[in-house]
C-alpha cells in the first residue's frame, strides 16, 4: 500500500526525518508515536506529496509520489496538524469545493458530502461560516475533509487535538470503524491515544524508526520478560522461602504492604517469555498455606515503553532538543494553541 | 482546477476586495472619461485611458487584488489542502491567475460601452478604441502576473502588495528615468558590471551555493568587461533600452493610441507566461526548503 524507503529531510543543518523506512499495509490502522518535533509531521507531508524528500522513494499505490504525484495523492486523503479550513466558507460550501478538488465525479457530490458530514457530526453547524465555530468543530470540518470520498488511505495529523473528552472517545469509534474497510494512518504524542485504536505503532524520535510492533508486543519486547504481580497474605519471608522453591522463577523482589488490614507482601516475579509460571506459582503457594489475595499479569503500558525507548536511544542522535531524560508527553500543543 | 478558480472568484466577492477593486478602477477612468472624451468633446477613449493617473490609480489597485492570492494561502496552511490534492501546481497558479483576470475584466466590459455611448455626439473611431482598451487589457494582465509571482514568493499579504506597487511604479518610471539617463558607453559599461554582481548575488540568495554564485559571477563580469573591450560602441544607450524593455507601460503607446502592434501582443504575453513560470516554480521550490 504505502512503501517508504531511507527517507530523509533535512532542513539547514537539523536533520528532521533520518533514513526512515516502513511497509503499511492495506486495511489497518498504524499509529505514530513520538515526541513533539520527533519528524511525525514532516513524514506525513512527504507521503501526501506536500514537501519533498531530501532523499529516499515514497511509493503509495504503486504510484511514485516524486513521479506520479496526482495519482498518488488520489488516494490518500489528509488532515494536517492544523485544519486546512477556508474560513470565509460554511462546512458545506467548503466540503462541495474539496470535492470538486478530489474530483469527486459530481453526481457522487451530495452522497460523499453528506456522508462525512454525518458521520463527522457536524450537521449541526454546516450552515455556519467556518470562521465562528469552536475548535473541536473546526477540527471536525478538517476531518471530514479528509474521510471525503472515502479514499484508500487516510492520514491523520494528531486527529484528536481540540477536542472534549466525549469527541475523543467518538473520533476513536470513527477512526476504529474507518480502519475497517480503509488504511489509516494516525499521529499522536500521546499514547492512549494510539494504543486504543492502533494495531500496529511505529514510535519515532529525532526522525527515526524506534520500534514497530503492535502494542502489545511492544511492551512485552522492551521487557524480554513476563512479569507477574503477587499480592501474598503472610509475610515477606515464607514468601521468600516459597518462591525460591519455583525453579521457573528468573527474578522477584518482595514488599510489604497493607490490604485491608491486614499484613500482606507483594511480589514481583520475572519469567522468560515463553514460560507460563501462573500454575505453579499458585500450587507452591497453596502448598505452602499461603493464601494468594490477587494475582495480575504486570503489564507495562505503552508509555513505559516509549519513554524506555526514546530515552534509550536519544544518546546517538544529533537533534538539539534532548537534555538526558525525556519529557515529552506534556501536551505542548495545546497549550501552543 | 475549476474548483480553485470558482472559489477565487467567490472569494473577491465575500470580501469587500472585489467590490473595491471594480469600483475604484470604473470611478477613476469614468472620471477622466467624463472630463476628457464627455466634457473635453475628445471622441477617442485612448486619450483618458492613457493619463498617468489612470496608471498610477490601477498600479495601485493591482496589489490589493493580488496580495492575498498565494500569500494568505500559505498563510493560513490552506496551500496543504491544495498541494496534498490531485491538481498541479501549474494548474494552482492558472486557476488563481484566471481568478484575477475574471474580476479584471468586469470593469473592462463595463468600460468597453463607453465609446458606442459616444457614438450619439458624433462619429467615433470604434476599432481604434477597442484596440486602445485592448492594450489596457493586455497591460493588465501583465500587471497581474507580476502580483502572482510576489504573492508567490511571501506569507505576508502587506510585504506581498508594498512589493508588487513597487515593482510596478518603478516599472512605470522608467520611461521617465531614461531622459535622464547618460547614453554613454561608459556608464552602460558599468551598470552591466553591477548587474552581472546582482544576478550572482540573487543566484546566491536562492541556491545558497557560494561556489557556483562565485563562478557565475565571474562568468558574467568578463563577458561584460570583453565584449567592452572589443566593441565599446555596442555599450552606447544600452541601458536606456534595457530600461525601456523593463518598463511596462511603453510597450502600449502604440495600442492606447488606436495602433493594433503584434510586437506588443508578444511582449505581454511573454511577460505574463515567464511571471506565471516564476510562479510555479517558487512553489515547486518551497517543498524542497
Amino acid at each position: 500500500m504505502i512503501e517508504v524507503k531511507n527517507l530523509s529531510k533535512i532542513y539547514g543543518d537539523h536533520v528532521a526525518v533520518n533514513d526512515l523506512s516502513f511497509h503499511i499495509e492495506q486495511g489497518k490502522i498504524y499509529g505514530f508515536l513520538g515526541p513533539n518535533g520527533a519528524g511525525k509531521s514532516t513524514t506525513m507531508n512527504m507521503i501526501t506529496g506536500y514537501i519533498a524528500p531530501t532523499t529516499g522513494q515514497i511509493v503509495v499505490n504503486g504510484h511514485d509520489v516524486a513521479e506520479e504525484p496526482e495519482e498518488a495523492k488520489k488516494c490518500i486523503g489528509y488532515l494536517p496538524e492544523f485544519p486546512p479550513l477556508y474560513t470565509d466558507m460554511t462546512p458545506y460550501e467548503y466540503l462541495k469545493f474539496v470535492a470538486e478538488l478530489k474530483k469527486i465525479p459530481r453526481n457522487q457530490h451530495k452522497k460523499c458530502i453528506n456522508a462525512a458530514i454525518e458521520q463527522t457530526k457536524i450537521q449541526d453547524v454546516s450552515n455556519r461560516l467556518i470562521r465562528n465555530l469552536s475548535k473541536g468543530y473546526k477540527q471536525r470540518v478538517g476531518f471530514a475533509q479528509a474521510i471525503l470520498g472515502f479514499p484508500e488511505i487516510i492520514i491523520l495529523d494528531e486527529p484528536t487535538v481540540g477536542l472534549d473528552p466525549k469527541q475523543i472517545i467518538e473520533m476513536r469509534d470513527l477512526i476504529r470503524s474507518l480502519g475497517k474497510q480503509h488504511t489509516v494512518i494516525l499521529s499522536s504524542h500521546i499514547m492512549q491515544e494510539i494504543s486504543a485504536v492502533s494495531d500496529e505503532v511505529m514510535i519515532i524520535a529525532h526522525g527515526r524508526m524506534l520500534a514497530q510492533d503492535t502494542p502489545d508486543n511492544l511492551s512485552q519486547h522492551v521487557t524480554g520478560t513476563n512479569t507477574l504481580e503477587l499480592l501474598v497474605k503472610a509475610p515477606d519471608y515464607r514468601v521468600r522461602s516459597v518462591l525460591d522453591k519455583i525453579s521457573d522463577i528468573s527474578k522477584y523482589e518482595v514488599s510489604r504492604e497493607e490490604d485491608n488490614g491486614m499484613e500482606c507482601t507483594k511480589a514481583l516475579l520475572s519469567a522468560s517469555m515463553e514460560v507460563d509460571i501462573r500454575e505453579s506459582v499458585f500450587y507452591a503457594f497453596a502448598a505452602a498455606k499461603q493464601p494468594i489475595i490477587s494475582m495480575k499479569p504486570s503489564n507495562i503500558s505503552l508509555e513505559d515503553v516509549f519513554l524506555k525507548v526514546t530515552e534509550g536511544k536519544n544518546t546517538d542522535s544529533r537533534g538539539k532538543r534532548q537534555t538526558g531524560k525525556y519529557a515529552p508527553i506534556r501536551r505542548n500543543k495545546e497549550e501552543r494553541d | 482546477m475549476l474548483a480553485i478558480y470558482k472559489r477565487e472568484v467567490k472569494s473577491y466577492f465575500i470580501s469587500m476586495i472585489g467590490y473595491a477593486f471594480v469600483a475604484f478602477l470604473l470611478l477613476v477612468i469614468g472620471f477622466v472619461y467624463s472630463s476628457i472624451n464627455i466634457n473635453g468633446k475628445s471622441p477617442f477613449i485612448g486619450y483618458a485611458l492613457q493619463q498617468a493617473y489612470v496608471s498610477v490609480v490601477f498600479m495601485l489597485l493591482v496589489p490589493v487584488v493580488t496580495m492575498r492570492v498565494l500569500a494568505d494561502e500559505h498563510r493560513t496552511k490552506t496551500d496543504q489542502l491544495l498541494f496534498t490534492s490531485p491538481v498541479s501546481i501549474t494548474k494552482i497558479v492558472l486557476a488563481k491567475y484566471f481568478g484575477t483576470l475574471t474580476l479584471f475584466a468586469i470593469p473592462m466590459v463595463w468600460i468597453c460601452i463607453y465609446p458606442i455611448m459616444l457614438t450619439s455626439f458624433g462619429t467615433v473611431p470604434l476599432p481604434m478604441s477597442y484596440v486602445s482598451i485592448l492594450g489596457f487589457v493586455l497591460l493588465g494582465m501583465a500587471y497581474f502576473a507580476i502580483g502572482i509571482v510576489v504573492s508567490a514568493s511571501t506569507e505576508n499579504q502587506i510585504i506581498s502588495a508594498v512589493v508588487t506597487f513597487a515593482v510596478l511604479i518603478l516599472s512605470f518610471s522608467m520611461q521617465y528615468l531614461v531622459d535622464i539617463t547618460p547614453t554613454t558607453a561608459v556608464f552602460s559599461f558599468i551598470c552591466f558590471l553591477v548587474l552581472a554582481a546582482l544576478v550572482a548575488l540573487i543566484y546566491y540568495g536562492f541556491a545558497k551555493n557560494l561556489i557556483a554564485a562565485g563562478i557565475l559571477g565571474l562568468v558574467l563580469e568578463a563577458v561584460v568587461v570583453i565584449l567592452y573591450l572589443v566593441k565599446s560602441s555596442l555599450f552606447e544607450g544600452l541601458i536606456a533600452k534595457l530600461m525601456l524593455v523593463l518598463c511596462l507601460n511603453s510597450h502600449y503607446d502604440n495600442f492606447i493610441n488606436g495602433y493594433f502592434e503584434v510586437d506588443a501582443i508578444l511582449y505581454y504575453l511573454s511577460v505574463v507566461v515567464l511571471c506565471l513560470v516564476i510562479a510555479v516554480q517558487m512553489l515547486q521550490k518551497r517543498k524542497w526548503d
